[in-house]
């Protein structure tokens, strides 16, 4: 993490503590932030030199304005103007990681075979959130290798109940048993 | 021509010349016992001492030849002696050291042979464990494949709920 993205992280979850907004940036950065990771080309275009910063505020202006809060916008005008865009998605996971400690939410990945429905989504972090005594809030990623069932990752805990991992599990009984 | 020679003349000696041969001869012996006898015994005496003391001189050193003989024979009895000492010992130590070289070849092969037998039990229990692998590897390919094409997307849901209802319980 570079300092840099910290002192602008937390310039913002300051700005978005005191204004009572964190919660909603969180989630439209977030969303933002999802743009950019799944078209890295996206992100690319503000670290051209070539384009000016004036076609580039043009840009967010024409996407954002209307969508997102104001000062959201306004703190993306920062990054373009000191040639800062570059660290956007740093940027935003330190804000989250502020955020979520803030408010002792712990975050974490479900992977599936098939889409889940935020119904499902849902139901898995309430019930997360209960087991661990903590709010749970989950993104899910696919993994086909999973054969079925799902596999939630929050920090360094794994709960496994894919299909592949009862076939691992399975194979590392046989193998133990045979010696 | 004739000869007038008195050969019978000729063969009987003048008895006046013969007696002053034998005055001569008498005179001769005379000077000789004067003058050449005592010497001469002398001289035969010294020569007699000389000879004896040679004589005295030569057992001597034949006696200390004998001696000199005796005591080589007596250093030569002992050298020999020594010297099958010496085989029997190297003999000895000839024996030692083949026991030793045998021994230790012994040993060695031994270990060599005890190596290659642990060797060979890693090696077979690596394949053994290799092919049970490869038996559980193709099992568990096998039951992969079976439940990809045998799970749908309902049933895919329906894990998800169990696994949501195990956090629950």
């Amino acid at each position: 993490m570079e300092k840099a993205a910290a002192r602008y992280a937390t310039a913002i979850f300051e700005l978005g503590t005191e204004l009572k907004l964190e919660n909603n940036w969180k989630s439209e950065l977030s969303e933002i932030n999802r743009i950019f990771v799944e078209d890295p080309d996206s992100l690319k275009f503000f670290s051209r030199s070539q384009i000016s910063k004036s076609e580039k505020r043009e840009l967010i202006e024409q996407v954002f304005v209307g969508k997102i809060d104001l000062m959201l916008i306004n703190f993306m005008y920062v990054l373009i103007d000191s040639d800062r865009m570059n660290l956007f998605p740093e940027v935003i996971k330190e804000f989250r990681k502020m955020v979520n400690e803030q408010q002792n939410i712990a975050e974490g990945t479900v992977y599936s075979v098939h889409p889940l429905s935020p119904e499902e989504i849902k139901k898995l972090e309430q019930a997360l959130s209960l087991r661990n005594k903590q709010s749970v809030e989950l993104s899910n990623r696919l993994d086909p290798t999973l054969i079925t069932g799902i596999k939630v990752v929050i920090g360094n805990t794994v709960s496994d109940g894919s299909m592949k991992n009862r076939i691992r599990s399975l194979k590392e009984e046989l193998t133990r048993g045979s010696r | 021509m004739q000869l007038d020679i008195d050969i019978a003349g000729k063969l009987f000696p003048n008895l006046l010349t013969m007696i002053v041969q034998l005055a001569a001869t008498g005179v001769l012996f005379y000077g000789f016992k004067r003058l050449l006898w005592k010497p001469t015994l002398a001289y035969l005496k010294k020569r007699s001492d000389y000879a004896e003391t040679q004589l005295r001189e030569a057992e001597s050193a034949s006696v200390m030849a004998t001696q000199h003989e005796q005591t080589a024979q007596l250093l030569l009895h002992e050298a020999t002696k020594e010297a099958q000492l010496l085989v029997e010992r190297g003999k000895e130590e000839g024996k030692r050291v083949k026991e030793k070289i045998v021994t230790d070849g012994k040993a060695e092969a031994d270990l060599k042979l005890q190596t290659a037998l642990r060797e060979m039990a890693y090696q077979k229990q690596q394949m053994q464990d290799s092919i049970q692998s490869e038996i559980i590897n193709v099992a568990m390919l096998a039951a992969q494949k079976l439940i990809e094409d045998k799970v749908d997307e309902k049933e895919d849901r329906q894990q998800v709920q169990r696994f949501i209802q195990d956090i629950r319980s």
